[in-house]
């Protein structure tokens, strides 16, 4: 799944857990599944937080700073 | 009738001499040999006297008629006086009172000259007169190869040209037709390439009238007007002024003055060569020296073009990359954002709480959720899931 597909799902997850009839042990799984997604995005933010990084050390800087 | 008786006085005498004389010889002509020539400065009046071997006349003309006269006789010039014979009553004196003055021999021949002169004003002469050729290589002369002329002209004529001799009499009775057949010759064998020729020059030296006479003849003067070489007219020397001069494409002082102006044709021409080349390498290296001027302007240019260019377009693309790369920062941002808020709403939502206050979670292996004791048989590997991790355990059976 890419990044945006992953957001989607986590997405559904966290509309499953909101709604208090979905049952403990999917919630479990549910939330399982959740925090895994969440390790996988915020791995992928930080490779793109590094490589930004890289590139405004190489000068290249946003016009708002 | 002269009276016999009568006694005349000697002013009487004197004029009735003269009344006789001016009645029987009003208007005669008389040929001498001028002896002497006085022109009175005042009056104007000639005093002169005539002679032959056998006799002497002496003469008056007074200014009225002087002034008319075509040429003031000299000492020695042949004469032909024409007037009154004249006794003065007073002194007795004889003279021939003149009116009118001519040279002899030459007389008649003069006035066919003039005469001719006047006739070929709107023929012969009226022939258009071409200057030499720019370029005179090829030099044709009419000349006596004995005496001087020829010599003359050659010394004075240059270096660079070929020079053609054609003999011919140049005085005397067969002058006039041996000339003219040599002008006509000269011509005839230019045409028929034969010979070349860029002028024609036709020289003889000085001489008397007679010498120069033949050409004022009409052989002459024609041939030289139909010439269609530029021909050269070289007759004596100034004031010598035959007829021929007029009817040739160039009149020239005298022989050597000929040649001295085609050796300053020649000079001039050599002259405006290299002057045009030195003009012409001149203009030449200015050309090219501007264009490799322009040359080095024009890649100076270029390359300040190119450079400016290049640094528009560098500064053109390092704008694009700060803006992709503030679109590329502020989408991160923002979906961090989003993350973020999702990740603390998953949390928010964590069953996983109920851990921190001591529960635990029982699974399988499998990873199932146990709810039932009955699922545990003694014996079966299950896993805990407490609040920091999970542990292995081995059921012991129901209690």
């Amino acid at each position: 799944m890419n990044y945006e597909e992953q957001v989607k799902r986590l997405d559904e997850i966290l509309k499953a857990l909101s709604d208090n009839n979905t049952p403990l042990s999917d919630a479990i799984a549910l939330f399982e599944e959740g925090k895994k997604i969440c390790e996988n995005i915020e791995s992928t933010l930080s490779d793109v937080e590094n490589k930004i990084n890289v590139l405004t050390k190489q000068g290249i800087k946003p016009l708002d700073e | 009738m002269i009276n016999e008786e009568k006694v005349y006085s000697v002013y009487e005498f004197n004029s009735l001499v003269d009344n006789t004389m001016r009645s029987s010889l009003p208007f005669i002509a008389v040929e001498g040999e001028v002896s002497k020539i006085t022109v009175q400065q005042t009056s104007g009046h000639w005093y002169f006297s005539i002679k032959d071997d056998k006799a002497s006349l002496d003469c008056v003309m007074f200014r009225s008629s002087a002034a008319s006269q075509s040429f003031v006789p000299k000492c020695s010039d042949k004469i032909i006086v024409y007037g009154t014979p004249n006794v003065y009553p007073q002194s007795g004196r004889f003279q021939l009172k003149c009116s009118l003055v001519k040279r002899s021999g030459q007389g008649t021949l003069l006035e066919i000259i003039e005469e001719n002169k006047r006739k070929w004003q709107n023929t012969y002469f009226a022939r258009p007169h071409r200057q030499l050729p720019v370029f005179v290589r090829d030099v044709v002369i009419i000349t006596s190869l004995t005496g001087e002329v020829l010599h003359d002209i050659l010394t004075n004529i240059g270096n660079g040209l070929n020079i053609t001799v054609v003999p011919a009499m140049m005085q005397g009775e067969m002058c006039a037709e041996s000339v003219s057949n040599a002008i006509y010759g000269v011509n005839k064998a230019v045409k028929e390439g034969k010979l070349k020729a860029d002028v024609l020059l036709v020289a003889r030296g000085g001489g008397s009238f007679e010498d120069l006479y033949p050409f004022n003849d009409e052989r002459i003067v024609k041939a030289l007007s139909l010439s269609e070489i530029v021909c050269i007219s070289a007759i004596g020397h100034d004031p010598d002024n035959p007829l021929c001069d007029y009817s040739a494409d160039i009149r020239a002082n005298a022989p050597t003055q000929a040649g001295a102006f085609i050796k300053q044709n020649r000079e001039n021409f050599i002259k405006f060569i290299l002057d045009s080349k030195a003009l012409f390498s001149e203009r030449i290296t200015r050309r090219v020296e501007n264009a490799y001027q322009k040359n080095d302007f024009d890649k100076q240019k270029l390359s300040s073009l190119l450079i400016s260019r290049a640094s528009g377009e560098q500064m053109r693309l390092n704008h694009k990359k700060e803006i992709i790369f503030t679109y590329l920062v502020n989408l991160f941002k923002h979906k961090k954002q989003i993350a973020e808020s999702k990740v603390n709403l998953l949390n928010a939502y964590s069953p996983f709480g109920i851990l921190d206050r001591g529960y635990s979670i029982v699974k399988t292996t499998d990873g199932k959720v146990v709810k039932n004791v009955s699922s545990l048989e003694k014996g079966v590997k299950f896993v805990l899931k407490m609040s920091d991790g999970e542990i292995s355990a081995l059921s012991e059976g129901k209690i």
